[in-house]
């Protein structure tokens, strides 16, 4: 094991409960402004469709799990579709729409950009195997408005909340350092290489990073998966596939994190910083008048130690 | 005879303190034991420093172990600060950690295998006598048994040369008086060149050293011990 590894463990050790709180603290506000970033990202994306060209469409309450299957084939079949998928739960839709609240499953279409959202929900409301078509809950439409709208108030808010993360991140750092000072001190003292004394503190602010986006993932997955997805379906650009781009674009967002974390924490780590060793002609200048060393001590300008001059 | 240190008309002066030292000279033979003895404020923390190459002075030369401080670079400094073993004024503080674990964490975070560490905990706690508390943590010692451990952590890197500013401070005469017999027992066996720094100069009164007045920024001999042939030839560093 390398000797930063070893380093590493006994930071993580060392850490007090004061540590610790801070490192909890840190990693949710990262997990929340990751989740925000992404969800605003999802909201703001260009390539998103309107939100007129999705709509949900419950089918009849007798029908088979194998008419069901049959019924989405057809549905992916229809040149008014780009995407269907099949969904357990009654569907989000508006308080004016007259939907089941009762079904047990409903498809999530996503019409294609050149279909007409009204003529085709009317056609497929005629299809007697679908016993309601209805509209999203929210408007990404209109989310998209707003936010185009208040983006300098959104760009603040996103802002604040990156920022209160980083802060967080540099005060965890922080005494994570302190509690770790007395060992960083003696491997100082002892002439340990400045990685050894750095990469710790690295794979700390990575650590938090990560730990901050596995939680995220961890509850997007766990708890409220359905109320999330149906939330980001009603947002999200690809009906399929919404957790997976949350997912994907959470990674990459808590990979930056972890990478700018682990900067701060690289920064913040207590290297000693040895004064640079002086020019031949500085030393003559500085010597000048100076003794030479008895014959017993070897000469002082081996050049095994002299630096580039 | 063999260096250890040697400086040659050390100069230093800081923006706040004035001068600190001005043409001092020193010389260090291995395996002496010389004690430098000066009021607080005097600049023997500072003259540590210099030692260790963390401050440069203005002029002058320091050899440490055959190695010109001055021009020495970075990373050829880091490696020669595993032959000094220093023990500071305020050692730092290893929390919730066992005597025997905060000396291989140590060891083997310098690059030593695990069965090597233990191997030099083992002997190192032998030698200032902890070994009976190697399982102890190290927030249960007592100010006389935490300077021992200190000790045996700066003895864990193998050192050359040893470093001890101001550690009978903290210490009554009797622990000041084992202390230093401890110190006699680690020096004979080891044959370490030891420098240690105090202000009580009755505390050093027995120990085998060369005792030293650090004063206007000068070392000036007080104690001559130097009977045994490994310290016969310091007198050049009176001025």
């Amino acid at each position: 094991m390398s000797t930063a590894m070893i380093a590493f463990q006994e930071l993580l050790r060392s850490l007090t409960g004061r540590a610790w709180t801070l490192a909890g603290v840190a990693v949710l506000i990262t997990a929340l402004t990751v989740a925000t970033l992404v969800g605003v990202s999802l909201i703001a994306d260009p390539a998103s469709p309107p939100m007129q060209s999705q709509v949900y469409a419950v089918p009849d309450p007798d029908l088979s799990q194998e008419a069901i299957g049959q019924l989405l084939q057809t549905l992916r079949a229809d040149p008014a579709v780009a995407q269907a998928g099949y969904r357990f739960g009654p569907p989000p839709t508006d308080a004016s729409t007259n939907a089941s609240t009762t079904a047990e499953g409903h498809f999530a279409l996503a019409l294609r950009a050149d279909a007409n959202p009204d003529a085709a929900r009317a056609r497929f409301q005629g299809w007697g195997e679908l016993q309601s078509v209805v509209k999203p809950e929210t408007s990404p439409n209109a989310a998209r408005v707003w936010l185009a709208d208040n983006g300098v108030v959104v760009g603040l808010g996103l802002g604040m909340l990156t920022l209160g993360s980083l802060l967080c991140l540099y005060a965890a750092v922080r005494e994570a350092r302190r509690a770790f000072a007395g060992p960083t001190d003696l491997l100082q003292m002892a002439g340990a290489a400045p990685l050894t004394l750095r990469l710790p503190f690295i794979l700390l602010g990575a650590l938090y990073g990560a730990t901050a986006v596995i939680a995220l993932i961890l509850v997007t997955l766990a708890g409220p998966i359905v109320q999330l997805g149906s939330a980001l379906t009603s947002l999200s650009p690809t009906l399929d596939a919404p957790l997976t781009t949350f997912g994907l674009r959470g990674l990459v967002l808590g990979a930056i994190f972890g990478l700018v974390f682990g900067g701060i924490g690289a920064l913040l780590a207590p290297v000693q910083r040895y004064p640079k060793p002086l020019s031949r002609s500085r030393i003559s200048a500085s010597s000048s008048g100076v003794k030479a060393p008895s014959p017993e001590a070897p000469s002082t300008d081996a050049p095994s130690d002299a630096s580039p001059s | 005879m063999a260096i250890m240190v040697q400086i040659s008309e050390l100069t230093l002066r800081d923006e706040d303190r004035g001068t600190i030292f001005t043409d001092l000279n020193f010389r260090l033979a291995r395996g002496e034991w010389a004690s430098i003895v000066s009021p607080d404020g005097a600049g023997k923390t500072t003259l540590f420093r210099l030692i260790c190459g963390e401050i440069r002075p203005d002029r002058g030369q320091i050899l440490v172990d055959d190695r010109n401080i001055i021009r020495i670079n970075p990373d050829r400094l880091r490696t020669l600060r595993r032959r000094i073993g220093v023990v500071p004024r305020r050692p730092p503080l290893l929390r919730r950690q066992t005597l025997r674990g905060g000396l291989i964490f140590l060891r083997r975070a310098l690059g030593a295998s695990r069965s090597d560490a233990e191997m030099k905990a083992h002997e190192v706690l032998a030698l200032v006598e902890l070994q009976d508390l190697a399982d102890r943590s190290v927030d249960e010692l007592d100010e006389p048994e935490r300077q021992r451990f200190h000790l045996a952590l700066v003895l864990s890197h193998d050192p050359v040369l040893l470093l001890l500013d101001d550690p009978l401070t903290a210490l009554d005469p009797p622990q000041q008086r084992r202390y230093l017999q401890l110190l006699e027992r680690i020096h004979l066996r080891r044959r370490l060149s030891l420098l240690l720094a105090t202000s009580d100069v009755e505390a050093i009164r027995d120990a085998p050293a060369t005792v030293y007045c650090l004063q206007d920024g000068q070392l000036q001999r007080i104690v001559d011990k130097s009977a045994s042939p490994s310290t016969a030839d310091v007198g050049e560093t009176d001025e």
